[in-house]
């Protein structure tokens, strides 16, 4: 920078109103960039479900990064086309989970129990949990932060 | 300047307290439970105190499953149950405690909730054997429901010390004498109680007083979508709660924002909770003055308090009451609760409409935002 533009800026002082706007808009962006990593909780964002049974976690789905079989010997899992099926074998009979990629919806699509205190709607969104009583089987979503929403009924 | 800013902006982020969320699963009385904790577990305490709470947590809800629950062959109720009428049993603390809530609710709901249904709920085909019913020709007679209403009629003119004691620090129950035979038949029955409809609200209060003990303020309990006790949602802020549209489970009906306290509900769906002929449901929730499943058109109850155990039963008591009559109850009571009803008896279809004709109508003692209706779902006074 030469001596003269030195001089000249020295001159203009600090405070000239396009300096003043532009500081205003630096400290907007550092406060939104500050918040958004603050407060990044409680967005929610369903991002997959945990499957156990009897309380037991054996197969974790996340649609960022795909399945992982905590139990092979218990669990196959299968794709076709955008649905990822996953077959759990309990003691007491099996169930399969349907995982649906393009759709970002999982349900049970086939059990061999012969029916009980069941809940087995479609999973969409952070808030239901899907059970088989009699398998003991339960599909909880995963959310990529926390979530305050919680099902009941 | 605006990287050096923003650079500036993340690591102050970063510098926030790092309270993240440790989750404990069972699996107790046909259900699954989860137990949610949101702390800085970078602290070594934190964690170890997780630990021992998820241990005992866990000891407790095993224990209070084998006592209480009437399907668990050797648990306390099914040895009460087995008992002949004026016989005694010895039970333990956990029983004891649970008995000793299901009276209160009894007395608080009018009898409009009372375990002596046992008889009823097994006729009409719910319990472990599930074995519904195939045509309406397999429906209890009346004759069969009225004799069963006498017995749960009977239990609700006790008080809790004729059924239960403490001794010494031993507890005891005793099958009151009341009997009745079904028609000309030589078989008596006697009293046999059922405390599901209070059982998962007793485990949750149970649990919900360890996380008090152990300092995490931060923190829920939720059993089964049917008993959920609160404390506060990460940062302190208030849960949302979804409240499940009983005629269509994929969706739901109200969001309720809440922290530190207890909710429960009962409802007359649910994958095997019900079953229809002829345009008529046919729910596991059974008025106990007649016997026979509910019929008022309540579809769903949920009830705030202290006390899971409590707002358990009261939620299958409103259940169990006609509209105005719940209406009332709640007022008088100073319960916060809601329940969503429709006019053609529950018997509509899954749009917010009603189906066949009705609408469904929501009654709620809760302030105005504290909750938020779904669309077709109507507050009435």
């Amino acid at each position: 920078m030469s001596l003269k533009k030195v001089k000249e800026a020295k001159s203009g002082g600090w405070f000239r109103p396009l300096d003043l706007i532009i500081y205003a808009a630096i400290a907007v962006v550092a406060a939104a960039i500050f918040c958004a990593f603050f407060f990044a909780g409680g967005g929610g964002g369903f991002d997959g479900v945990r499957v156990s049974v009897d309380g037991q976690t054996v197969y974790e789905y996340t649609f960022s990064a795909g399945g992982s079989n905590l139990s092979p010997q218990t669990v196959e899992e299968e794709e076709s086309g955008a649905l990822v099926l996953i077959k759990v074998q309990t003691p007491w009979g099996y169930n399969v989970v349907c995982v649906d990629r393009e759709k970002r919806s999982v349900k049970i699509t086939e059990a061999d129990c012969k029916g009980g205190d069941c809940k087995l709607p479609e999973i969409s969104g952070g808030g239901t949990v899907i059970y088989c009583s009699p398998h003991r089987l339960t599909v909880t979503p995963i959310t990529s932060s926390a979530s305050p929403e919680v099902p009941i009924g | 300047m605006i990287v050096l800013s923003a650079i500036f902006s993340i690591t102050l982020a970063g510098c926030a307290p790092s309270e993240s969320a440790r989750k404990a699963t069972f699996w107790a009385m046909n259900g699954p439970a989860e137990l949610t904790v949101y702390a800085d577990f970078s602290d070594e305490r934190n964690s170890q105190t997780f630990e021992k709470l998820e241990r005992e947590a866990g000891e407790f809800i095993k224990k209070a499953e084998s006592s209480l629950d009437v399907n668990v062959e050797g648990s306390y109720i099914s040895a009460f149950n087995a008992l002949p009428a004026g016989g005694e049993t010895e039970i333990d603390q956990i029983t004891y405690g649970a008995v000793l809530a299901a009276f209160d609710a009894m007395e608080k709901s009018g009898g409009s909730y009372n375990p002596a249904v046992y008889y009823a709920v097994r006729a009409f085909g719910f319990g472990a054997q599930n074995q519904k019913p195939q045509s309406e020709d397999e429906l209890p007679s009346k004759q069969e429901t009225d004799a069963y209403a006498a017995l749960a009629s009977a239990f609700s003119s006790l008080s809790a010390a004729d059924v239960v004691r403490e001794e010494g620090g031993r507890y005891y129950a005793k099958k009151p004498l009341t009997t009745v035979k079904i028609g000309g038949g030589e078989e008596e029955l006697s009293i046999k109680i059922d405390l599901g409809g209070i059982s998962k609200g007793y485990v949750a209060d149970g649990v919900n007083a360890m996380l008090k003990a152990s300092g995490f303020t931060r923190a829920m309990f939720w059993f089964s979508s049917s008993s959920i006790a609160f404390g506060e949602f990460s940062g302190g802020g208030e849960f949302k709660l979804n409240c499940v549209n009983p005629r269509d489970e994929s969706a739901v009906y109200a969001q309720i924002r809440l922290k530190n306290t207890c909710v429960s509900t009962s409802g007359d769906y649910g994958e095997g909770n019900f079953y229809e002929f002829s345009g008529q449901r046919y729910c596991h929730l059974i008025d106990p003055r007649t016997c026979r499943p509910i019929t008022s058109g309540i579809m769903s109850a949920i009830v705030l308090g202290d006390s899971a155990a409590l707002n358990d039963a009261l939620s299958t008591a409103v259940c169990a009451m006609d509209v105005q009559s719940a209406k009332e109850f709640i007022k008088t009571q100073g319960l916060a609760a809601m329940f969503v009803y429709s006019d053609d008896g529950g018997n509509g279809g899954a749009d917010g409409n009603g189906g066949n004709g009705g609408s469904y109508k929501v009654f709620t003692s809760l302030a105005e935002g504290a909750f938020t209706l779904a669309g077709g779902f109507i507050r009435v006074d």
